[in-house]
């Protein structure tokens, strides 16, 4: 399904019902809206693993943003923080979706996080997988340095430095497949639709210029914050920043030894700690 | 979830993603949009079993039809068979649902029959369960005596005649449980967000008007057609009158001792209804 939001159209999709038989009543279950990485990869690589497991006592809702996977990629003049935090609002106000709980990783963590401190009313929960409050290189440097060796580090350094194709493509072949333990299969990395502009564009600004330190002050909804320590993109330091920025005693922070980018890829089990963070958010 | 359509909201509910992994792919799988029966009931009776099933290998989108469940009831004057039809287009356009499946089931039925003859090309199939082209009291009474005695006869004949509150009450009481092999009031009715007024002024209004039979020639969609032969609501004879005026060809089947809640009293019509899905899958992939 698509939604016409602020003069784009925004592809969702949907697993899991929101209203369900239960004794004598409909019961209302949790929504979770699950924000992809990236930006300029999209909402498939939520369905293997993630998705299902959710939809088991949730309705989860997928939604491609701006720039990536099926919806419209509008311009680069909208690739922005507030534009895509500002599509996530109204896309949720279109479809009366109230209060769901948001669930993003990475990239997608970051515009969760944004959604709630600029519109508490919109967010029930928070949920930030690999989130980082910004990007500092040579911690993501020292990361691949530790674990593939010096070639890693330096790769990685001359992409950081210069992202241009040539340079994601070593990054691609040697950095990326140490983001995780259990590498991404790569069926499910051909079935990822990537705006390759975008993701240079993001990784010569956006990714540079953004800090969420002092907007993640403004959250006020239960934060989940899940960690691992041996992820190279979005560093354990980094996810420990952004807990401190957080209020004092807001988030759960839960972090994982031997776990990269992601975290569901290498510990399936963490979805069982999203789920007993779902509350249901009203009776029916 | 809701969206606008119109100058209404229309609540619609869903379950089972529409793209899936399926190796390097993802692989698109088909969406069929339940219509419920009423009007002024909602889906939720699609959720005990029918809408479950079908989740496991397709999309299914439950919508609150306008003046039922969590849809808003919007004019009075707009509570007829064109507008609700409209509706299911105007839904459908919303939310960028194209080709879809539409199941409905007995007033759910005449509500996508006549969407699929305004919109012939909308539609990539039809499930016509329990369908009539026009109401015949007679028939009608007929099965309820059958199925409850002279009691049933002489309510159902006040219902389709000058019903008042009474007589509606009388009919809940008495008929209504006949329409089904199970318990309605404890499985339907008591989850049920619905509005008796608008099944009232259906009951006393359009319906004693309705007669589709010549506009289903126009539909273009193949179809399925599946009835109960104990269902007092769309009698047989009703039914085969649908399947007779819609284009050659169409698959009809009717399950002895199953009443208008085919697919909870008759499970071969889940097989029926696989076989047609498969069949509309393939025939795309062609």
């Amino acid at each position: 399904m698509k939604a016409s939001v602020r003069g784009i159209e925004l592809f969702f999709d949907v697993d899991g019902p929101k209203l369900a038989p239960d004794g004598p009543w409909m019961r209302d279950r949790p929504t979770v809206v699950l924000l992809h990485s990236g930006p300029g990869i999209d909402h498939t690589f939520y369905k293997d693993h993630v998705g299902p497991a959710l939809a088991e006592s949730a309705q989860v809702v997928y939604l491609d943003l701006r720039g990536s996977g099926r919806s419209d990629w509008s311009e680069p003049e909208h690739w922005t923080h507030d534009t895509w935090v500002e599509d996530v609002r109204e896309f949720l106000e279109l479809l009366e979706i109230e209060r769901p709980v948001v669930l993003g990783t990475a990239f997608g963590g970051s515009i969760a996080l944004l959604l709630a401190a600029r519109h508490p009313d919109a967010v029930g929960r928070l949920v930030l997988v690999s989130t980082v409050a910004r990007y500092v290189h040579a911690r993501a440097i020292a990361v691949l340095d530790r674990l593939g060796g010096p070639e890693a580090g330096e790769i990685a350094a001359r992409y950081f430095a210069d992202p241009s194709q040539a340079t994601f493509a070593d990054f691609l072949r040697v950095c990326v497949p140490l983001y995780t333990r259990n590498p991404l299969p790569p069926a499910a990395i051909a079935r990822i639709q990537m705006n390759f502009e975008l993701i240079m564009a993001w990784e010569r600004g956006g990714a540079r210029q953004f800090d969420l330190r002092e907007e993640a002050a403004r959250v006020s909804c239960p934060t989940l914050v899940l960690a691992g320590e041996d992820d190279p993109s979005t560093t354990i330091a980094g996810a420990e920043e952004l807990v401190a920025a957080l209020p004092p005693g807001l988030a759960r922070f839960e972090r994982y030894a031997d776990t990269g980018h992601g975290v569901f890829r290498d510990r399936p089990e963490a979805i069982e700690l999203v789920r007993e963070f779902l509350a249901p958010s009203k009776p029916a | 979830m809701r969206i606008g359509v119109g100058d209404i909201r229309l609540f619609f509910d869903a379950d089972g993603a529409k793209l899936v992994p399926d190796g390097p792919w993802m692989r698109e799988r088909a969406t069929v949009l339940l219509l419920h029966p009423g009007p002024g009931f909602d889906h939720g009776l699609f959720k005990i079993q029918l809408g479950p099933w079908l989740a496991a290998g397709t999309q299914v989108v439950y919508l609150d039809q306008r003046g039922g469940g969590r849809s808003d009831l919007g004019r009075p004057e707009d509570l007829r068979l064109d507008r609700w039809a409209d509706d299911v287009r105007e839904f459908c356009d919303a939310l960028r649902i194209e080709r879809p499946v539409v199941l409905g089931l007995g007033f759910g039925a005449l509500v996508a029959a006549r969407y699929a003859s305004r919109h012939p090309a909308h539609p990539r199939g039809l499930v016509l369960t329990a369908p009539i082209a026009r109401v015949v009291p007679e028939r009608s009474v007929a099965v309820y005596e059958r199925l409850g005695g002279r009691e049933a006869r002489a309510v159902a004949e006040r219902f389709y005649g000058d019903m008042d509150e009474r007589a509606f009450g009388d009919f809940l009481r008495v008929c209504f449980p006949l329409l089904s092999g199970y318990d309605l009031t404890s499985d339907v009715i008591v989850r049920a967000d619905w509005r008796p007024e608008v099944l009232i002024g259906w009951s006393v209004g359009e319906s004693r008007e309705l007669d589709l039979r010549d506009e289903l020639a126009a539909i273009r969609a193949p179809a399925l057609v599946l009835g109960g032969e104990d269902d007092a609501w769309a009698p047989l004879d009703s039914v085969r009158e649908v399947v007779e005026h819609l284009p050659a060809g169409t698959r009809f089947r009717s399950f002895p001792g199953a009443r208008h809640s085919v697919f909870r009293d008759a499970p071969g019509a889940y097989d029926e209804l696989r076989r047609f899905l498969d069949e509309l899958q393939d025939g795309q992939a062609a």
